[in-house]
């Protein structure tokens, strides 16, 4: 090879500057590597009690639990209580779990819940993400389950499934919740007994499983067991704490049992002045069980208004829009109105054909 | 039939069809309305709450636009009252509750088809709207107030035109002049609320930053308000223009007023929905205006039909409409045939349900109708008949401004069936009902009964309660139009008593108190009437009790007050109307009439609380009236002022009567009379000639007697109002002798009788009616002379006249003539010339009690002057055998007891007042009621004053 005439002379110290450069990149990166190679995130709630840049944590997830997510920032762990926890999101996991999380909150269920299906199915050697994308599912499921009792079966089957297979998820309190709730709502709510009493006895599932417990009992008739069940949670729950709410509303269910109608009516439209204007996931169920207050009470103009305003300004909640729809056909029969009840039950089936409320209402006006 | 009643039931009748309405009068003060302007009524939910840190105030718009959205009108008003008892409610939305229940009336009115229920929302609609400004004068929503003020007279003009469409005569000039009325004082109105909206728009900056998203809403806001009120604006054009024949000059020029206002409107806003609306709107104009509109109206339609944005689906609809009745007009039958059926094919099964959707089917079938003289194949023919009448039959399913016309196609192109009672049979329940309804829709009551009572036979009626009550219901409606009204009370009362809760029930007792008046006007004999008449305040006394609260309650009020005053049972009368809830779009008319029956029981009982409380009714009905917008010329209002102007009169407050009628006679006075409006100028110029001529004002009072046979009435018509008119006067005039009032007495009888001379001696206008009222008055009056003279002429100059002697009447009208003038020469003692008259009268018609009778007056008469005792006998003789014979009548007629009451006249004359007396008291011992309460009345004041004479 004929000597490059154009190149200097390498002089020593130039040789080693340019090992140094060499030398340096690698271990320049090497500090780095960690961290990128595993980056999870774990999204804070707002105003949260624990202190992190821009309200979210990054780093390895080591550990999740009932009640906490275990996750090492640097060199230290730190243990996010999970309510403080707004969202998680994991390093690699599949896009189609990201792509799942987007079609549930842009309303397209269907989609979502095959798109679960397949990140759970993609993410089988990532357990917590696996855990993620089955309890994603379940939940797109039952929400789907409103509208079509098939699926409300399947949710049901892919819940149990999942709760017996993850005790220790953190996902679990949901998963069990979910399930005890579906199964009440089931001809023989009785099967909803297990769940509640695997919930007990999870680390800070107790409270939930009360509620839940009196929902049971309510559903029995066990007017006054439920209320005893509910007066411990609601005195130590925070005011405007989904507990104190969902225990609120369920005790204005036991009230009405009892007959203490304004009672009743008294603690429903305490959680609904509590909630903000725009939470449908509070004020649509509370509304509801003003509805069934005020019904229950032989009000059932009133009633029909309590309903409305989930139908008309809270129907984002799916699960209790059809419910509502389905109460104002019944209220409008039972005023009279034949003709605005078979309207209700029109709107009804045209936004959720498959929903059991459909046959229910048309049953309750002789149809 | 103008296309523009299609437009006029979107505007007025129909929710979802209503588009102007839809985009322009919801979209005013919605908060979030660029959603709610271009939703689709069928099936866009309402807005969401997606952020509201005001919470409650925006969720209750919202939850309230909701249910207005829904047509829960009624459950939206419940609502806002509770909202106005509970102690949390924001103060501030308080303070708007009557401004959002207003709204929610006017929203409901343009909804019901029902023309009472429209008037009575409207009306509370305005109630609703003062409240709410009384109490917050300078609210931020003050001027909006203004623009749903205006919108209620809008929707009054459109009401007022679509009764009138189903009336005739007099009663349809009425309302359309009510009706372009309204329009004008619409049109006033917004164009008062436009001004201050556009320099509250003008008043916002250009540019403002997308940060100040309060001040950015405020002013879209602002910009809403405006460009609806500017559309209203224009639209008053357009609806004024239908009270006008096709191709009148009036028409045409409203049309064109149109035109320039929603041009100008499109220009500014084009790419708003309120500027394409007005785009469609010009269209429609150019359309109507004739062959020369067709070319620019179809170029628009085109061009707003090739819109692709998906929020014009609604108007794109209802511009496929216009612009398949443009086609039509252009004769384009196939190709408008074409387009009805492909809208009915792209529509929902509710857009088909529509008034629209109606008005498409009926285009179709006079399309295809159309085509038919061009279709040589009989199979083709056929089947184009087919579908026609499958067409019409839905559309006669349906109240609409077509139904009429629809029938009338259908009585021409379907087959006529004749009710096969086999075939009947063999039909379930609904198929049944839907023969009947079908019939019923087309006015084949037979047809309809036949079915009904097939389908009733088909029904269980306790499993199926409320089929069998439907099919009752719809029967008893059948039996009533199909002139079977003992039949109709039946089946109706049986559904009104037995199932009072029932849906068609309060319905149904309507149905049977209009079946048991009608048996009542039917009946002959006053026994039979008078049991009739018992069963139907029986009946109406059931229907207030069961149905307080509801329109059919009213209708019940109304009947037993009619019954009571009838009977002179004031204080019941009184109550009845009284009762008539405040809600009710008869109220006032039902305070006038209990104000009546207040004034006549205080002349009855001579109570002066009576007459205060009377008179303030008839007051306050007045202005309840004027208050609620009504024009001077609408019968209404000027039968209420005509009965205070009576009460004046009979007060002696003669300037009160006049100053109460002279705004209405100025207001007719600058309108045509026509003969369908002359009913009412005359009943109103009646009461202002009387009470001209109470005033001692001839001339006045001549005038209004020129105008009251420049109003064009029939002969019989003028008859009757002459009769009437001397009548009146003549209570006038007793009234005054009553009241003692000698000056007043005086002065009526010297202006009556100025009045009637005049009446004689003028040349133009003179009518039999006219100079033989004359006549007959100036004889009551007591100027015989005149009378006679009068009399005379009138014999002169039309027995002589071949064509009058002639004509239907004539030879009566004579013979009353001749009798009159006879009277008139006994009481201006010419005797022969009486007695030669009567006496060929007997000999042309022996038999004519008039004659008769007359022949009675004038021996009584003469035998007053001889006081021969021969003649006495004679004059008695006479009247005891007339009354002797008119006794073998039953029941025994007025002239009976008239003839003993001359008879005892004849013997008081004689000097026998004790046996005259005595007479007639054996008279009323055999009859206590004397045939009639004035009858009563003369016997007893003779037989007082035979005890005095003692």
């Amino acid at each position: 090879m004929r000597p490059d005439t154009n190149r200097p002379n390498r002089t020593r110290g130039e040789s080693h500057s340019r090992l140094i450069r060499v030398l340096v990149v690698p271990l320049f990166f090497a500090a780095f590597a960690g961290s990128a190679r595993a980056i999870d995130e774990v999204v804070l709630i707002p105003k949260s009690t624990i202190k992190a840049p821009g309200g979210r944590l990054r780093g390895t997830i080591q550990s999740e639990s009932p009640t906490e997510i275990q996750i090492q920032v640097g060199g230290t762990t730190q243990n996010i209580p999970l309510d403080q926890v707004a969202s998680v999101r994991y390093d690699g996991q599949p896009a189609t779990l990201t792509l799942a999380e987007n079609r549930e909150s842009s309303n397209n269920l269907t989609e979502a819940a095959e798109l679960y299906a397949k990140a759970g199915d993609e993410a089988s050697s990532k357990p917590f993400v696996a855990q993620t994308a089955r309890m994603g599912r379940a939940r797109v499921l039952a929400e789907l389950g409103m509208g079509d009792a098939g699926i409300l079966k399947q949710a049901i089957r892919e819940l149990t499934t999942f709760t017996q297979a993850n005790p220790k998820s953190r996902h679990i309190i949901t998963a069990l919740e979910l399930l005890a709730r579906l199964d009440l709502q089931q001809p023989d709510p009785s099967t909803a007994a297990k769940p509640i009493a695997d919930l007990e006895k999870v680390p800070g599932g107790a409270d939930r499983a009360a509620t839940l417990k009196a929902l049971l009992q309510i559903k029995k008739g066990e007017f006054d067991e439920a209320i005893k069940t509910l007066d411990p949670i609601l005195a130590k729950a925070a005011k405007g704490s989904p507990l104190r709410r969902d225990a609120m509303l369920v005790k204005a269910q036991a009230l009405a049992g009892q007959k203490k109608f304004q009672d009743a009516e008294n603690a429903v439209r305490e959680v609904i002045k509590d909630a903000p204007a725009e939470d449908a996931a509070t004020r649509a169920p509370a509304y509801n069980t003003l509805g069934d207050c005020l019904h229950a009470a032989g009000n059932n103009k009133e009633a029909i208004v309590a309903y409305l305003y989930t139908d008309l300004i809270y129907s984002k909640n799916k699960v209790e829009h059809p419910r509502a729809m389905a109460q104002i056909a019944k209220m409008w029969h039972a005023l009279g109105r034949d003709d605005r009840a078979q309207e209700a039950i029109d709107h009804l089936k045209q936004e959720y054909p498959q929903s059991p409320w459909v046959a229910d209402a048309q049953a309750a006006i002789g149809k | 039939m103008p296309s523009s009643r299609v437009l006029q039931r979107f505007l007025g009748m129909n929710r979802t069809a209503a588009f102007v309405a839809a985009f322009v009068f919801a979209s005013v003060v919605s908060p979030r309305p660029s959603r709610a302007a271009f939703a689709d009524d069928d099936d866009e939910p309402p807005a969401q709450v997606e952020s509201a840190p005001e919470a409650s105030v925006d969720v209750i718009q919202a939850f309230l636009e909701g249910l207005r959205k829904r047509g829960y009108f009624d459950l939206e008003r419940d609502y806002l009252e509770s909202l106005r008892k509970a102690p949390d409610t924001d103060a501030e939305f308080k303070k708007t509750i009557d401004f959002e229940i207003g709204k929610s009336l006017v929203d409901e009115a343009m909804s019901v088809g029902d023309y009472e229920k429209q008037r009575e929302m409207l009306e509370q609609a305005r109630k609703a709207f003062d409240a709410f400004l009384k109490a917050n004068p300078k609210h931020p929503k003050a001027p909006e107030v203004s623009i749903q003020k205006a919108k209620i007279l809008y929707q009054r003009g459109i009401l007022a035109r679509q009764q009138s469409d189903e009336l005739e005569g007099p009663d349809k000039q009425a309302k359309i002049a009510e009706s372009r009325t309204m329009f004008d004082q619409a049109r006033t109105s917004y164009a008062d609320a436009v001004k201050p909206l556009q320099d509250a728009y003008a008043a916002f900056p250009p540019f403002i930053p997308e940060t100040d998203k309060e001040k950015r809403e405020a002013k879209r806001l602002a910009e809403s308000s405006m460009m609806d009120a500017r559309l209203q604006l224009a639209l008053v054009d357009y609806e004024q223009a239908q009270t006008y024949p096709v191709g009148s000059k009036e028409r045409n020029d409203l049309l064109d007023q149109g035109i320039k206002a929603f041009e100008e409107l499109h220009k500014r806003f084009r790419t708003q929905m309120a500027g394409l609306t007005a785009r469609a709107m010009q269209a429609k104009c150019f359309e109507e205006r004739g062959d020369d509109g067709l070319g620019p109206a179809m170029g628009i339609y085109n061009e707003l039909l090739d819109h692709t944005d998906p929020r014009l689906r609604d108007l794109q609809r209802k511009v496929a409409y216009f612009k398949i009745i443009a086609l039509r007009k252009r004769k384009e039958f196939a190709l408008a045939a074409d387009e009805s059926a492909r809208w009915l094919q792209t529509a929902t099964p509710q857009q088909r349900r529509t008034a629209e959707g109606i008005a498409v089917r009926f285009e179709l079938a006079k399309n295809i109708i159309s085509q038919l003289p061009t279709v040589t194949r009989e199979a083709d023919k056929q089947a184009g008949i087919k579908k026609a009448v499958d067409e019409l039959t839905e559309v006669v399913r349906y109240a609409s401004p077509f139904k009429m016309e629809a029938i009338e196609y259908l009585r021409k192109y379907k087959p006529k069936n004749k009710t096969n009672i086999d075939s009947v049979a063999k039909l379930n329940f609904d198929e049944a009902m839907l023969q009947a309804d079908e019939a019923r829709s087309t006015n084949d009551w037979d047809r309809a009964i036949a079915y009904y009572k097939a389908a009733i036979r088909k029904v269980d009626p306790i499993k199926d309660e409320k089929k069998s009550q439907l099919a009752r219901y719809q029967l008893s409606f059948s039996e009533y139009f199909g002139g079977r009204y003992e039949e109709a009370d039946v089946v109706a009362e049986h559904l009104a008593r037995n199932y009072p809760k029932g849906e068609h029930s309060a319905q149904s007792a309507a149905i049977a108190m209009a079946a048991v008046l009608s048996e009542y006007n039917e009946t002959k004999s006053a026994r039979d009437k008078e049991i009739v008449l018992r069963r139907l305040i029986d009946l109406a006394e059931y229907t207030v009790a069961t149905w307080p609260d509801s329109e059919q309650g009213d209708i019940a009020r109304f009947y037993l007050g009619e019954i009571n005053l009838g009977k002179a049972r004031y204080a019941d009368a009184a109550k009845a109307f009284e009762s008539v809830r405040t809600a009710s779009s008869r109220r006032n008319e039902a305070l006038m009439k209990a104000g009546v029956a207040h004034w006549l029981m205080s002349k009855d009982k001579n109570q002066d609380e009576q007459a205060k409380t009377g008179i303030a009714l008839v007051q306050q009905a007045y202005k309840g009236r004027q208050e609620g917008g009504a024009p001077l010329t609408e019968p209404g209002i000027v039968a209420n002022a005509s009965e205070l102007a009576d009460i004046y009169l009979q007060q002696g407050k003669t300037k009160d009567a006049i100053a109460i009628l002279e705004p209405h006679a100025k207001a007719f006075a600058n309108s045509p009379i026509t003969p369908d409006n002359s009913a009412v100028v005359i009943r109103l110029l009646t009461y202002y000639m009387r009470s001209h001529i109470a005033d001692g004002q001839a001339d006045q009072a001549l005038m209004d007697m020129r105008r009251i046979e420049q109003s064009g009435g029939s002969a019989a018509t003028m008859t009757e109002l002459y009769f009437q008119l001397g009548k009146l006067l003549q209570k006038q005039m007793d009234d005054l002798a009553k009241r003692n009032d000698r000056a007043g007495l005086k002065r009526t009888q010297e202006t009556y009788q100025r009045v009637l001379k005049a009446v004689v001696d003028s040349k133009a206008g003179q009518t039999y009616e006219s100079m033989q009222w004359a006549g007959e008055s100036l004889l009551t009056l007591g100027y015989p002379q005149d009378a006679a003279a009068v009399f005379g002429k009138v014999y002169e100059t039309f027995g002589q006249n071949a064509e009058f002697a002639a004509s239907a009447n004539g030879t009566l009208r004579l013979t009353r003539t001749r009798l009159k003038l006879a009277q008139a020469y006994i009481a201006s003692d010419q005797d022969d010339k009486a007695k030669e008259i009567i006496d060929q009268l007997i000999k042309d018609n022996p038999r004519m009690l008039d004659a008769i009778f007359a022949l009675g007056e004038y021996l009584e008469a003469h035998a007053k002057k001889t006081k021969s005792q021969s003649d006495y006998n004679i004059a008695f003789n006479h009247w005891s055998k007339l009354a002797q014979r008119m006794g073998l009548r039953k029941p025994r007629p007025a002239e009976y007891f008239e003839s003993w009451y001359h008879a005892a006249s004849v013997l008081k004359s004689q000097g026998k007042p004790r046996e005259a007396a005595a007479m007639l008291k054996g008279i009323m011992r055999q009859e206590p009621r004397v045939g009639s309460p004035e009858m009563k009345q003369k016997y007893e004041d003779f037989i007082k004053q035979a005890a005095e004479a003692k």
